[in-house]
């Protein structure tokens, strides 16, 4: 909670930064909207499940976040022709979220070993500020930026599998995860106005998966090294 | 301005993004926070885990020894059995709200006395200081309540039994801050809560109370047990049978007999938890810890046990000594002969092991209590008169004894008392031999049936001749390996148990078939 607030700190004060930033220097700016997909790829590392009723420790109790794409969307603010803030943003995606069992647990438990125990859905709005090479008419411009993300898990569901693993219906809970995000890419100058940009991201994002059944609660520590590959279509302003 | 037009819809476009969101746990748990006696806090409960009738066989062959003997006295399992975890409302020692958790074990399968309605077994545990104890938890043999968490399940579920057992206020995740140890009041609502609370939990985990109520336990659970059977039956709600087995009923007498010098293995583990429970019940056990406990023990030793902290660890950092209950400094001239006592003398070194330098009991406290005792006698010690409690006791603690012993009511229904007669922890003659002396009339009538599991079996008809055989067996064979001093340390908590509760199930079996 009170790394949260912290966080939330600094957000406020980078925004502010960048704010005054685009203040200062509005002589040469522009707006640049761009659309597209992205691939997301949690590469999630997840510790075994701690609580009461387990195996263990350690439980042989784990989860993977499987990949999903889906449509992206970013607007952007060039205050100078090498920089520019952009929010990056996304139509949240659901990911599957797999069992990993153990191999020395009993067959019964076994049994759950890559079945789907949850659908979760995460909102992740990234602010970047990002450094684009070469100059402005230049057709091709690679860029590399670094920002912060804010991860939200904002819809999650159990399945029946997850509930026949815990012991009964369950509540799941993922706590939000602030940490800086990092991106490369490269933009192709359509035009005056149009351009297609390809890029690769990270951030870094920790959640704690919370499981309540029956007033039972479990927890299992989620680490992500995402990889998010985006192809958009961007129109300047 | 363009800036603040461009966060705004960005912020609008996560806000829509944000829609229908929450939590979907996939079914309803119905909760119930009230904390009133016998609420059903989750419903349904946790399901700890499941196991096919092969599954549990195959687990019991593979848990070593201990498994494979406990298999063989309770048979093949026939049921698959589901086991539940839950929590429920009660009370503590001092009528205080409260929460407790327990084991709900429901059978099913196809085998016959699986499916259908099932009678309920009541199940009371025998004494622990372990503050985790959760009997419902068998995930691992290693965690405390599991061996009795499968014996039960063994005995009685895979059989076709539901069973539910507590935990007990004050243990596992029950928010009270020390436990009601051998409460006769408070642990017989507290079964009855968990009773309650079981059978609301029942309809959403598929199982079927057929109505018939059979109340067991072991140790301090075969107290309670009994206390239970008492407190339904004076309520007028049916008891159809009930086994207490190797309990303290007689406190007082039992209680006597300790301060008299017959000092019983564990003495100095339940001197602790029983001035806690009754100084929380009564308020007048002591002023402070160290009218009773000498300097060295007393300080923190009103909170000590139940603990996470195990026995070992306690007794190695000083908390509490292993044996010596008493000094061996008599209390005044004329204490000698029972500083330490050296009759029996087969007993004699077992009551020796209860005094030292390093003793719990002060020995101001243990001279007050025996002058109570001498000028208020127990019927039944130092020499049977009456056979009852001493009418009115002076001593605060021995009050507390009389208060909480269960000599002097008549049970309704069916009723075995089992032990073992050489037990050095709970003894057999001023407990159970004391009842089975008061019940003489129901013992005649075969209302209450009186089993010696170290015994001879009485001849071919014997109904307990397999328990007894079986004892005798496990009996020699500890002998074998360790010799007597082995069969002492494992005859209350090791050796009597499973044959008492397979005495118990054959009783309860016997029982139901009678009555149809």
């Amino acid at each position: 909670m009170k790394k949260a607030h912290t966080m939330n700190r600094t957000t406020h004060h980078l925004l502010y930064g960048a704010a005054l930033l685009l203040l200062c220097t509005s002589a040469s700016a522009q707006w640049t909207l761009r659309g597209g997909v992205t691939n997301i790829s949690p590469n999630s590392s997840a510790s075994d499940a701690t609580g009461p009723m387990l195996p263990g420790p350690p439980s042989g109790i784990s989860i993977d976040v499987k990949d999903k794409a889906t449509v992206y969307f970013s607007v952007a603010y060039g205050f100078n022709p090498n920089m520019e803030v952009e929010l990056a943003l996304g139509y949240p995606p659901t990911h599957d979220v797999n069992a990993k069992i153990a191999s020395f647990l009993p067959a019964q438990i076994q049994a759950f070993d890559g079945q789907r125990v949850a659908r979760v859905r995460q909102v992740a709005p990234t602010l970047f500020f990002n450094y684009k090479f070469g100059e402005a008419s230049s057709a091709w411009r690679p860029f590399v930026g670094i920002g912060l993300n804010y991860t939200n898990f904002d819809k999650r569901t159990s399945t029946a599998a997850n509930n026949a693993l815990n012991g009964g219906p369950t509540d799941l809970h993922l706590s939000d995860s602030w940490g800086l995000a990092a991106q490369a890419g490269l933009s192709y100058r359509v035009d005056n106005h149009w351009s297609i940009t390809g890029s690769v991201a990270t951030a870094s994002v920790k959640t704690r998966l919370t499981t309540s059944t029956a007033g039972v609660q479990r927890n299992i520590d989620i680490r992500f090294h995402p990889v998010v590959l985006t192809l958009t279509a961007g129109y300047t302003f | 301005m363009r800036l603040w037009t461009g966060l705004a819809m960005a912020g609008a476009a996560a806000m829509l993004a944000a829609c229908g969101g929450g939590s979907d746990p996939g079914g309803n748990t119905d909760i119930d926070l009230s904390g009133a006696r016998g609420s059903l806090m989750y419903s349904p409960p946790l399901q700890v885990t499941a196991l096919g009738a092969a599954d549990f066989t195959a687990r019991l062959q593979g848990g070593g020894t201990s498994g494979q003997t406990l298999l063989a006295v309770t048979g093949a399992p026939k049921c698959d059995v589901s086991f539940r975890y839950f929590e429920y409302g009660t009370v503590g020692g001092a009528g205080e709200a409260t929460n407790a958790s327990g084991a709900l074990m429901v059978p099913s399968g196809t085998a016959a006395g699986c499916n259908g309605p099932h009678p309920i077994v009541l199940y009371a545990h025998g004494t622990t200081t372990d503050r985790g104890y959760n009997i419902a938890d068998i995930t691992d043999p290693a965690r405390p309540g599991a061996s009795e968490g499968t014996l039960l399940a063994a005995m009685f579920a895979a059989q076709g039994f539901i069973v539910v057992a507590p935990n007990y206020a004050g243990y596992d995740v029950s928010s009270l801050g020390y436990h009601p140890y051998l409460d006769a009041d408070q642990q017989s609502k507290d079964m009855i809560d968990a009773l309650t609370a079981a059978r609301k939990a029942l309809p959403a985990v598929g199982g079927e109370d057929s109505g018939a109520l059979f109340i067991t336990g072991y140790s301090q659970g075969g107290h309670v047990a009994m206390a239970t059977q008492r407190a339904l039956q004076a309520a007028g709600q049916r008891v159809t049978a009930s086994a207490p087995m190797s309990g303290p009923y007689a406190l007082a007498a039992f209680g006597d007999a300790i301060y008299y010098g017959s000092v019983d293995l564990g003495a100095t583990v339940f001197a602790p938890m029983l001035a806690t429970s009754y100084q929380k019940a009564y308020g007048n056990i002591y002023s402070q810890p160290s009218d009773l406990f000498e300097a060295t023990y007393a300080p923190g030793i009103d909170t000590l046990l139940p603990s996470y902290t195990p026995m070992s660890d306690l007794f190695a950092q000083g908390k509490l000594p292993q044996t010596q209950l008493f000094s061996s400094t008599p209390p005044a001239p004329g204490f000698e002969s029972i500083t330490p006592p050296t009759q029996p003398p087969e007993l004699a070194p077992l009551f020796a092991l209860g005094f030292g330098s390093n003793n719990l009991i002060k020995n101001s406290a243990r001279l007050a209590y025996l002058m109570d005792a001498q000028a208020n006698p127990d019927g039944a010690i130092p020499q049977v008169t009456t056979g009852m409690p001493a009418a009115t006791p002076g001593n605060t603690m021995r009050q507390a004894f009389v208060k909480n012993d269960l000599r002097g009511w008549t049970p309704q229904s069916p009723t075995l008392l089992c032990g073992g007669d050489a037990d050095p922890t709970v003894f057999y003659s001023v407990n159970t031999g004391l009842m089975a002396q008061l019940w003489s009339p129901l013992v005649t009538a075969h209302l209450v049936t009186v089993l010696d599991v170290d015994s001879a079996p009485s001849g071919a008809d014997d109904p307990f001749a397999a328990a007894k055989m079986g004892f005798a067996q496990a009996k020699a064979a500890t002998a074998a390996q360790g010799g007597a001093n082995a069969v002492v340390q494992a005859y209350h908590g090791t050796l009597v148990p499973p044959f008492c509760t397979a005495a118990a199930r054959g009783f309860f079996q016997q029982v139901l078939a009678s009555a149809h």
